[in-house]
């Protein structure tokens, strides 16, 4: 396996981790934002967990799409 | 083997790599921002590193284009380094050639001592400029790769090569287009070069030495206040190579002044030039290896001529023509300032004879000529000066011939011994040894500091390029703490 195989599979790994850690953290929000424990600060963990979560699948879509469309691009260009 | 090709592949994946890191760390369900605040960074360095490698091409080309307007020209810069060491190495074999000729006798103290430290910086200087060279073609050679090298290394995750990836980057940028204008920027603010001009197998050859040469009679010592030119030759095949003329004065030839010097490698003849006649002197030949002795500290060689029997302050002069007239005594008389009386006892074999010569303001009468008979031989012209030439002859070779002359002079004008000196280093070698360490300071300037400034200049830019390059550029993400 060379170095760029390595980074690849790597990647496809972290990926899937990272659109699991997305449910997982959104789950963790809800639950935590809908929990019946009336301590404001778990709340507001909640909120934040859910809030991340959210930027976090922005970004992940954001970076799928573009780095998909770049080297679609590219391939294009380059035959 | 990596190419550019590699790199700029690896950059790319570990770019994507990196950008998913950050996306999974901003994912994670940690509420806790020291660890959350490496997910925008992630992101942030991967779409820094992302747009250079989109624009890597566009990158290149404004590279090349700005070392154009720049007027870099690596040709230029080879044909530079190529001229400076190839002048250096003459310098510095004619430096080895200096250091050689003048350690061959005690004049090392002069000269040689200094001379030793500057080869060696010409050495130094040698290597600076192979390294400059080399350093050239490196970066001629390997600036892309460089470049995709740095920006592989700034893609890693968790900035784990960004501050060497971003010194790569600037480096090569910065010196590709840089190193070129080294040529321009080293001779246009320097002083105009000069050189040491000399063949340094002449040098080799021949030597140098800084001795004080003593001139005398062995007869009677000629006043203090005389001077009379001494020629220095070397016997060629065809005829004698002159390679020096200094004039005595006060019976010293200070051949020790930087300009002068004699051989200390080969043999020479020394002639004392006085009224138009040139004179051997002893040692014949002089040999520098025995002939030169350390008297109160300095250099000197003790010549006489044994054919002058007696001369004085107004040129008035007594020789035998050859050695084979033997002197049985000589005795001199001073009557007053200018006037002499010369009582002169030989044996003479046939055909040769004792010739005086006396300017025209000195009146000569031979008083009396036992055993002997005089003639004049006309007149003599030297320098300047005119006089009248009396040869005296043995009428018995078996007796004992007896003269005595009589000398009547006025003060006489010197003869004009200017624009007569030939000086051996500076004429004859060739060099002025007055302008090496002028020369020296010079080549080191240009050809020394004047590279390792610019070096430094350029290394100064990089280094601004590169903390330019790794630091936040890229504005603020949001995360929540």
């Amino acid at each position: 396996m060379d170095a760029v195989q390595f980074i690849q599979d790597l990647t496809t790994k972290v990926t899937t981790i990272a659109w699991s850690l997305f449910i997982l953290t959104w789950s963790i929000g809800w639950t935590l934002k809908g929990s019946p424990i009336p301590f404001a600060k778990l709340k507001r963990a909640g909120d934040s967990l859910i809030e991340d979560s959210i930027w976090a699948s922005f970004w992940l879509a954001m970076g799928t799409t573009v780095f998909t469309l770049v080297s679609y691009v590219v391939r294009s260009v380059t035959g | 083997m990596f190419s550019t090709d590699d790199f700029i592949q690896l950059a790319f994946y570990l770019s994507f790599l990196t950008y998913y890191l950050g996306t999974l760390i901003y994912a994670l369900p940690i509420p806790i921002y020291s660890l959350k605040r490496w997910g925008p960074n992630l992101i942030k360095d991967s779409i820094l590193t992302f747009t250079l490698l989109v624009s890597i091409d566009f990158i290149k080309n404004g590279i090349i284009e700005t070392a154009n307007i720049m007027g870099s020209n690596w040709e230029g810069f080879y044909s530079w380094t190529d001229t400076t060491l190839d002048f250096l190495g003459q310098q510095r074999l004619l430096l080895i050639a200096y250091y050689t000729a003048f350690k061959a006798l005690k004049s090392l103290i002069l000269y040689g001592d200094l001379l030793g430290p500057v080869i060696r910086l010409i050495s130094y200087n040698m290597i600076t400029i192979s390294f400059i060279r080399i350093s050239g073609y490196f970066f001629q050679s390997y600036w892309f790769i460089l470049i995709a090298m740095g920006i592989m290394l700034i893609s890693m995750p968790f900035r784990i090569g960004r501050s060497a990836g971003a010194w790569l980057i600037a480096l090569s940028v910065v010196f590709y287009i840089g190193l070129p204008l080294l040529p321009a920027f080293a001779q246009s603010l320097a002083p105009p070069m000069s050189q040491i001009s000399t063949h340094p197998n002449n040098l080799l050859n021949w030597g140098i030495s800084y001795p004080v040469v003593e001139t005398g009679f062995p007869y009677a010592q000629p006043p203090n206040n005389t001077s009379f030119p001494v020629e220095f030759k070397v016997r060629e095949e065809a005829g004698d190579t002159l390679i020096a003329r200094y004039v005595s004065d006060a019976g010293y030839v200070d051949a020790s002044l930087a300009e002068r010097g004699l051989p200390s490698n080969k043999e020479f003849f020394v002639y004392y030039i006085i009224d138009g006649i040139s004179f051997p002197a002893e040692p014949y030949p002089v040999d520098p290896n025995s002939d030169y002795t350390i008297k109160e500290s300095r250099i000197t060689l003790e010549t006489f001529s044994p054919f002058i029997l007696w001369m004085n302050s107004n040129y008035a002069l007594l020789y035998r023509d050859s050695m084979k007239i033997q002197v049985d005594s000589i005795s001199v008389r001073k009557t007053s300032t200018y006037n002499y009386i010369v009582s002169l006892q030989f044996h003479a074999p046939n055909q040769t004879y004792i010739e005086l010569r006396a300017p025209d303001n000195t009146q000569v009468n031979i008083i009396s000529c036992d055993n002997c008979n005089f003639f004049s031989n006309g007149k003599w012209r030297w320098l300047g000066l005119t006089g009248t030439s009396i040869r005296i002859l043995t009428t018995n070779q078996a007796k004992t011939s007896n003269v005595i002359i009589q000398f009547e002079g006025r003060e006489t004008e010197t003869p004009d011994f200017s624009k007569l000196e030939y000086y051996y280093v500076k004429d004859f070698l060739g060099v002025t040894t007055d302008s090496i360490y002028f020369i020296i300071s010079n080549i080191f300037f240009q050809l020394m500091f004047m590279p390792i400034l610019y070096l430094a200049i350029l290394t100064l830019i990089a280094r601004q390029l590169a903390r330019l390059l790794g630091s936040r550029v890229f504005p603020y993400i949001p995360i929540r703490g």
